[in-house]
Parts: C-alpha cells; structure tokens; sequence
C-alpha cells in the first residue's frame, strides 16, 4: 500500500511538474499556426475595406482568394472594374506570376518584394492568406494569464521577413492570436488584430482581420465570406497558370 | 452609323438575353501637344465596353467593343484637316468616331475531353513570355495605331486550342492556333508618312545626282494603293506552340507560318518628262507623277523563349528565326524623252528590280531582367534586336539594336508613380564596331528617347497621367528620324 501510494505521490508530482512549466513559446507557436493553418486547403470571397486611420478615405475591393498549404495561393480581384480579372499565382518561394488581363498576359514575378504592400492595402504579399511564423521566428512566453498567452516573437539569422519582432497575443482555449504587434528595432509598425473566428466543422478560421500600418495610418479590414474547405484544390488544378486566366 | 447600330444590337442582345453578362468599362482621354511648335498632334477620347460571363465551370464568352471619338474634324479623302465644304455636314466628318469590335469570343475548357481548352472567335492570343518586346509574338498582328503604346497588339479571329497535361509534376501545354485569314497590322499616319517620305528620297536620290534639274519631285503620290491579303485558305496562318513550367523556369518553343502583317513596297512607279539639250548639255528633268502599291509576303519562324525567376530579379529571352518569301521592289519609270534641239520625242519606260526584304533568315531577340524592390522601386533593362516594325537583314527595315531602361518609384500606397525610360537605338551595334570611326559611325546612326512622367490615382479606376517624351539622334536609325516628334502629353483614364 505504501509503494502504490509512492508511485500514486510520483504521478502527482509529475503532472504537477509539467503544469507547473506548461508549453514553451515555440510549442505555442507551432499550436498557432496548427490551428491557423488546419485546413488542408481553403477558398474564400474576401471583402477589402481600406481607409486611413481616422476613418476617411474609405475604398472597397473584392477578391476570390485560394489557398493551400503555406506556400500555394491564387488571388484573383473582381472589384472595383479597375483592378478586375488582376491574378496572382504563388506556388513556392520563388514561384510567382502575376496574370495581367488587359494584355492576356501572365508574367513571372520575383520575389524580393514579398514583404511590401499587397496591391496598395496594408497587407504583404506574404500575409495575405499566410499565417507562417515558425519557419522564420522563434517564440518565447513573455507573460500569460488565464486566458491568453502573450509570445514574443524574434526574427531567426537569415530570414527574410521584415520585423525583427512580433508580440502576439493567443487564446489558450482555441490557440488563434486576437493580437499581433510588428515591430521593426523597437519602433511598432503594424497591428493585426483578428477581430471574429468562426468556428466551421473542425476548423476555427479567422474571417474578420484587421491590419493597421500605424505609421501610414491606415488601415485595411478583410473580411472572409463563402469560406470553403478540404476542397482538394491541388488536385483540381487551381494552382496552375491555366487557371489563373480564369474568370471568377 | 451601321456600325453604331451593330454596336447598339449586340449590347442589347447580350443584356436582354438573359445572359447575365458583368458589363465593364473603360473611358480615357488623351490629349499630345508638340512643345516645338504648339501642335497639338494626338487629341482624342477612347474607351470600351466589355460583356462576360462564366456561364459554367467550363463556358465562357465575352465582346469587347470599343470606341474612338476625335476631336479633330477630318476630311474623308484628305484624312486631314481638309475637309471639302459639303463634308461640314456630316457628323462622320466633323466628329469622327470609330466602333470596333476589340475582341469577342467564347471559350470552352475541357472541350471533347479533360485538359483540352478551345478559344475561337477575335481574340488576343498569348505567346512569348518577354516583356513588351516580344519578338516571337508574331501570331497577334501589331497595333500602331498609339505611337506612344508601341508594344501593342491586336486581337485577331483565330481558333486556339490548347491541351493542358502535366510531365511529372511539371505543368505543360501544347497550343495550336489557326487564323483562317492573316491577321494585317494597323498602322498610323505618321509611319505611312515616314515611309513615303523614305519612297521619295530614294527617287530623288536616283535621279539627281545624274541630272542638271530634276523639277516637282516634292509633288504628292498619285492613287498608292495596299492590297491586302484575299480571303483564300492559301492566306491562312499556323502556330504551334509547346510550354512547360519547371519550378522557377517558364520555358516555350513555337512556330508559325504567317503572311507578316506589315506591308512592303511591291511596285513604285513615276511618270516624268526628260528634255535632254544636247547643245547645252543638260538633261532636265519633271516628276509628273508618281505612285506605290504595297502588298503583303508569307513568312515562316520558329521561336524559343524563357522566363527565369532567380529569387533576386526576373530574367527573360526570346529569340525567333524568320524565314521570308524573297520579295522585291519593281521600280517603274514611264519617260517622254525629249531630245533638243533636234526635237526627237520617244516613250522610254525602264523596269528595275531592288530586293527589299531577302529570303535570307534572321534571328529577332530580346534579352531582359526586371526587378521589383521592397519600398516600391522597380527596374526593367532590356536588350532588343530587332523593333516591332523592323525585318530582314538588309535595307531600310533592317533588324536595329536597342537598350531599354526603365525605372518606376510609388510613393502613397501606390497612388503615385513616377517614371523614366530611356531607350538608345543604334543601327546596328555590329556596323559600329566593324567601322573604323567608331564615335562617327555612331553619330551617324545613333537614336534615343527619353520618357518620363507621373501617374496619380486618386481612387480605384482613375488613372491620371503627365508624361513627355524626348527625341534625338541622326536620321540613320528607327528613333533618330522620330527626332521632331517631342511630345507632351497628358491622360486621364476611368474604369468602371
């Protein structure tokens, strides 16, 4: 009786201790983006809401998004008329074509500008339907309470990303950021504010993004409709420069 | 007025029809003026209507009409400023406008089976993968009716058919086109100009120097004429073309056996009266008349080009090895011979043949790299052997040599942007480097323009530009005969 309740004592201790030390901030980080990036592939409408900070200069756009993976996407524009038909085609680092409908054209792109300005929102080319941050940051818990984690993010030697820092805040019930901070040195940059997650099937995704340039002033809400999942979109041939032409 | 009511009819149709077309549009201003001289030498509004639908996964179908209103009047015999007086009541006169039909077509993915994509109907075809300078891009007829958009071309009525297939994961595709006519190229007046004017110095350069006067040899061509090509399957072109995707390498060989959309000279003919005194000594000479035909020649090419995206720019090349029909010039010249003082009066006519294009194959490329910089900078550099309107090897269409740089700057989420482009045209590199003056040859056969200017949109849709365009050089090359037509010029361009 003594010895079981020995071992009964160790188990406790044991549970005790790994309570006690919880997840690191790399682990948190991998759970994010496990839950951010479930889906095996994902096609949304997209509802762009771009305006300077005080509110004014509001301008609406649309755009069919496809995405699989983290490095296979096509973003097609249906609205407003000037930027309509307007494609982009990603299907790895340097794998990238813009499809121009005015000339019938698709043109290879580079990729050295993927951190600058998606088509004049306040997104990048990288996060636009991109939630990677592992590859490129390292994670540590700068504070947690009951419901939240609070992860500092920092650039890993040889990445390309342009913030040295990102202070992320996560829901520990769901494991999906409500915050994130961009920082370039010390200086904030950016703020992402995942506004609404919908819960659909087994996956929880974010439909209502908010991202504001605070030295521009400006920012641009997105807001996700007519989400689709697991559709096997590889296999249909959605990331391929025929569909790219296509029309929406 | 029958084409704005072919016009209306199809708009109707296609909205009433219940076809739930997405109607787009376009609207732009344009309007050059010359700083030498104050002309104003481009001056219209332009636009165009586009219907489509996806009508299902595999269906499509879309017209595109489009409208050119001038705010020049213009003279239907003179095509100027001339106008006869009873011409001051028509409106076709007074307030040209053309309706045309851009492009319309339908197009059926998986057609007969999986992966086969069929297009037919006027259509923009797409072939090469070089930036504007796309020398084996020959299946779309060039488009000059722009100076200023040189790089343009039409769409044309074809059946292009493509299967898509892949080789291990790579994807790949083989197109074959057919254009049951070939398509010709639009040219603009100011070409046409240049090569009457090109057709005059060479008349003048032939006789002169051999006479004591050569009198009205500035009058204007009599009747010239273009015979296009007839309605005949014999006029048809081929284009085939195979494409694969390896990774960050875009690569495609093709070929195509076309008639070339631009014309040649075929005949010159000139009527004159020679007085040759034998007691003074001198032969004098008056041009009465003088006339062209241009017509169209077959050619065949076979091309290759590649699109390489190296992480740090893009790099491209496309190269096309033409094989023309010989074609030849034939020079008429019907003389009354006037012998004095004897007073001996004969009917001399001289028939002369000059090559004008040789059957002699020539090789058109361009190589470039462009590269767009976080902070919004872009770079283009290109280098081009051969211009859109440029062939053959010898004579005044001779393949030319250009560098071409451009540099763009957005500032304000891309609401403005700056650029420059500077091009130099040298004709030809090789010429220069085999010449013993290398600095006099170049002077001698050297052209630049310099491009710049400023886009500002204030909101989604509207684009307003202000840009000048600069020329100089020597009249031995394409841009250096261009050096009179600095410009300024302004747009203003709404999609809706």
């Amino acid at each position: 009786m003594r010895r079981m309740m020995g071992i009964f004592t160790i188990l406790i201790l044991a549970a005790g201790f790994s309570a006690g030390y919880g997840l690191t901030g790399d682990e948190v980080l991998n759970k994010v983006e496990d839950s951010l990036t479930g889906p095996q592939d994902m096609e949304s409408l997209n509802i762009l809401t771009l305006a300077n900070s005080d509110g004014s200069g509001k301008e609406i756009r649309e755009m069919k998004m496809y995405v699989s993976g983290n490095d296979m996407r096509v973003v097609k524009f249906t609205k407003p008329a000037g930027v309509n038909g307007i494609g982009l085609l990603v299907t790895g680092a340097d794998q990238i074509w813009i499809y121009l409908p005015e000339m019938k054209k698709i043109k290879m792109i580079q990729g050295s500008f993927k951190n600058d300005s998606f088509q004049g929102t306040d997104f990048s080319y990288n996060e636009i339907g991109s939630y990677e941050y592992k590859k490129d940051y390292s994670a540590s818990i700068q504070s947690e309470d009951d419901k939240t984690y609070t992860l500092v993010l920092t650039r890993k030697a040889g990445s390309e990303k342009t913030y040295g820092k990102v202070v992320m805040t996560v829901d520990k019930s769901t494991f999906i950021p409500s915050k994130a901070e961009f920082y370039d040195g010390n200086t904030l940059k950016k703020v992402m504010d995942i506004i609404e997650v919908e819960k659909m099937g087994k996956y929880d995704i974010p439909v209502k993004i908010k991202v504001e340039d605070v030295v521009k002033k400006h920012y641009t809400e997105m807001v996700m409709k007519d989400v689709k999942f697991d559709q096997g979109l590889k296999g249909k041939g959605i990331f391929t420069q025929q569909y790219l032409k296509k029309k929406e | 007025m029958k084409k704005l009511l072919l016009a209306l009819a199809i708009i109707g149709l296609s909205a009433a029809g219940g076809w739930s077309a997405e109607i787009l549009g376009k609207v732009k201003t344009d309007l050059r003026i010359s700083p030498t001289n104050g002309d104003i030498v481009f001056y219209e509004i332009s636009g165009n209507l586009k219907f489509d639908t996806q009508v299902n996964d595999n269906f499509y179908g879309m017209i595109k009409l489009g409208f050119r209103y001038s705010g020049q009047p213009k003279g239907q015999a003179a095509l100027n400023n001339i106008l006869i007086p009873q011409e001051l009541a028509w409106s076709s006169s007074v307030m040209p406008l053309d309706i045309l039909i851009d492009e319309a077509y339908f197009t059926c993915d998986n057609f007969i089976f999986d992966g086969l994509e069929f297009t037919a109907g006027k259509q923009r075809i797409v072939w090469g993968t070089a930036d504007v300078f796309n020398p084996t891009d020959i299946i779309n007829p060039g488009d000059f009716y722009d100076l200023l958009n040189f790089g343009k071309k039409s769409a044309s009525i074809a059946v292009n058919t493509t299967l898509h297939f892949y080789i291990a994961e790579s994807e790949s595709g083989l197109q074959f086109v057919y254009q049951p006519q070939s398509p010709i190229a639009q040219l603009n007046l100011t070409m046409i100009g240049m090569m009457e004017a090109a057709m005059s110095a060479r008349i003048i350069e032939g006789i002169l120097p051999y006479v004591t006067s050569f009198s009205n040899h500035t009058s204007g061509w009599t009747a010239p004429s273009a015979v296009t090509p007839e309605l005949s399957i014999y006029n048809a072109s081929y284009g085939l073309r195979y494409k694969i995707n390896l990774g960050p390498i875009d690569l495609s060989a093709n070929a195509v056996s076309r008639i070339n959309d631009l014309p040649y000279v075929k005949t010159v003919s000139i009527q004159q009266q020679t007085v040759i005194d034998m007691g003074g000594g001198t032969t004098n000479i008056t041009l009465n008349g003088k006339s062209y035909e241009l017509a169209y020649y077959r050619e065949a090419e076979a091309g290759l080009d590649f699109s390489w995206n190296t992480g740090l720019f893009v790099l491209w090349g496309e190269a096309g090895v033409t094989f023309p029909e010989n074609t030849v010039t034939v020079m008429h010249s019907d003389a009354v011979v006037i012998v004095l003082p004897v007073m001996i009066t004969n009917n001399v006519t001289t028939v002369q043949e000059a090559s004008y294009i040789s059957n002699q194959p020539y090789v058109k490329y361009t190589v470039g790299a462009d590269c767009l910089f976080e902070g919004g900078w872009y770079i283009n550099f290109q280098f081009a052997h051969g211009f859109f309107t440029e062939r053959g090897l010898i004579g005044a269409e001779r393949l030319q040599d250009y560098f071409i740089l451009r540099f763009e700057k957005t500032f304000l989420d891309d609401k403005i942007k700056l650029f420059l482009t500077g091009i130099l045209n040298v004709n030809t590199l090789g010429d220069a480097f085999d010449s013993a003056d290398f600095g006099g040859y170049f002077n001698g056969h050297y052209g630049a323009v310099l491009q710049f200017g400023v886009t500002y949109k204030p909101t989604p849709g509207l684009e307003l530009t202000l840009g000048s365009m600069l020329f100089d050089g020597a009249d031995g090359c394409t841009i250096g005969q261009m050096k009179d037509y600095d410009l300024i010029y302004t747009s203003m361009e709404y999609a809706f």
